[in-house]
């Protein structure tokens, strides 16, 4: 076969890709969706949940600006009860700065690498992820050996609380989680307030990390809060802020490649 | 490529200047054809695909401040896209892929109703075949062989070795040749 013509299987599935691209007025329309919802999300007030076109029907994309419009961030929440009227809109809003308990610092990052290259010696490149908490700690190894050199992430979670009359924040909940670049972390704390956690995360070229982070949190009715952060050496973000039950509640979190 | 206009870098700059909504159109426009493709070819799902690549460029547009420049903003929105698509894929747990779609793409008017029913076939097989190999084999065909982008960049994207992105190509030709084998003689 000459080299220069195109191989069977090649010129097949680019045929079939080009009859699958949509035409010029399809993707213009698309484009304009995603220009809309960001101009939307770029508003300063609490944005409006927005359905997607397609099956997720009960998830909303939700977006505040953190004071000063030093980041942005998302927050899709997805809700599994009904029974949520009373509830007033989340947001990420907020003139408070996280605490600095909430960043991981430098000293801490390296004490994570130590701990990683241990975990990754005892169990022979193995080790997928680790989660301490309050209550314990929680390892996570995979069957098979991890190629050496995948990135590992730290990250920090913190869940706070605090009455709706103004009082200082309490801590109700948190976690160190040490992971491999896109694994899935998930845990089931035995605490009032957090009934569920799962986590992924991925390294990105740039040195930035991706989280995925998703917590049931306990209350009248049981919710999943879904995150999904861009974030980069351990600079703690407010990823999710809600009040409910003259309560509010809000989500920290820091992370960055070990 | 850049068309001859500003590059990828040089509109990010400009957005984080003014806030233009003119360079944020023109960056979303330069990629958002091959990301939605590159989506497709993973999910085989138009609606799933347009949701998703809404998300992606979502995704990447609040990024933005944190976007250094270290890498190029294509291979950094690409590694978005597919990062979303595994997870998409993750959470998708009921069937595989929703099949088939394509056949609304093909015009019929030209090569006449039994042409179009054969290609509305071929690319039903072909969907299969491809929501039939792994997710990771799955991408590196479409990045690759649909996309052309080169296996160094992909490397990249997909965070592994070039030698990994080689034998994913290379296994998963294997895999398609065998169930395409009577559309490739």
């Amino acid at each position: 076969m000459n080299s220069e013509q195109p191989d069977p299987l090649d010129r097949l599935l680019r045929n079939w890709a080009d009859q699958a691209t949509p035409d010029a007025d399809h993707l213009h329309e698309l484009q304009q969706d995603i220009i809309e919802r960001w101009q939307t999300e770029q508003r300063p007030a609490i944005a409006t949940p927005m359905l997607s076109r397609g099956e997720r029907r009960h998830s909303a994309a939700v977006l505040g600006f953190v004071a000063g419009a030093l980041l942005m961030a998302l927050v899709v929440l997805v809700w599994k009860s009904d029974s949520s009227q009373d509830r007033s809109a989340p947001t990420i809003a907020s003139a408070e700065p996280p605490p600095k308990f909430a960043w991981l610092n430098d000293a801490e990052l390296a004490e994570k690498t130590i701990l990683r290259d241990e975990l990754i010696a005892l169990f022979d490149q193995r080790f997928a992820w680790l989660a301490e908490t309050a209550e314990g700690v929680e390892i996570g190894v995979e069957e098979r050996n991890h190629a050496i050199g995948t990135p590992s992430l730290a990250v920090r979670v913190v869940v706070e609380v605090r009455s709706d009359d103004g009082s200082a924040w309490q801590t109700v909940w948190a976690t160190d989680v040490v992971t491999r670049s896109e694994e899935v972390v998930e845990i089931t704390p035995q605490t009032h307030d957090v009934q569920r956690f799962r986590l992924w995360a991925y390294a990105l070229p740039d040195g930035m990390v991706w989280v995925d982070t998703g917590l049931t949190l306990a209350g009248e009715s049981t919710e999943l809060v879904a995150a999904e952060q861009l974030q980069r050496d351990g600079q703690a973000e407010v990823i999710y802020q809600t009040h409910h039950a003259h309560r509010e509640i809000r989500i920290l979190q820091a992370a960055a490649v070990l | 490529m850049n068309d001859f206009g500003p590059c990828d870098r040089e509109l990010i700059e400009s957005y984080q200047k003014s806030g233009s909504p003119d360079d944020l159109q023109t960056l979303i426009a330069r990629h958002l054809p091959r990301v939605r493709s590159i989506v497709y070819g993973m999910l085989g799902n138009d609606l799933e695909t347009d949701d998703l690549t809404q998300e992606i460029f979502l995704k990447a547009l609040r990024g933005l401040p944190n976007f250094q420049g270290q890498s190029e903003f294509r291979t950094w929105l690409y590694r978005i896209a597919m990062n979303a698509v595994y997870s998409h894929l993750r959470r998708r747990t009921l069937s595989p892929v929703s099949l088939p779609h394509s056949a609304e793409h093909v015009t019929d008017s030209a090569i006449g109703a039994t042409a179009t029913l054969l290609g509305q076939e071929v690319n039903a097989e072909i969907e299969a075949a491809l929501a039939a190999l792994s997710p990771a084999l799955r991408a590196a065909i479409v990045l690759v062989c649909i996309e052309g982008r080169e296996p160094t960049e992909v490397a990249q994207i997909e965070n592994c070795t070039v030698s990994t992105i080689y034998w994913r190509i290379h296994e998963a030709r294997r895999q398609l040749a065998r169930r395409l084998e009577e559309y490739l003689k």
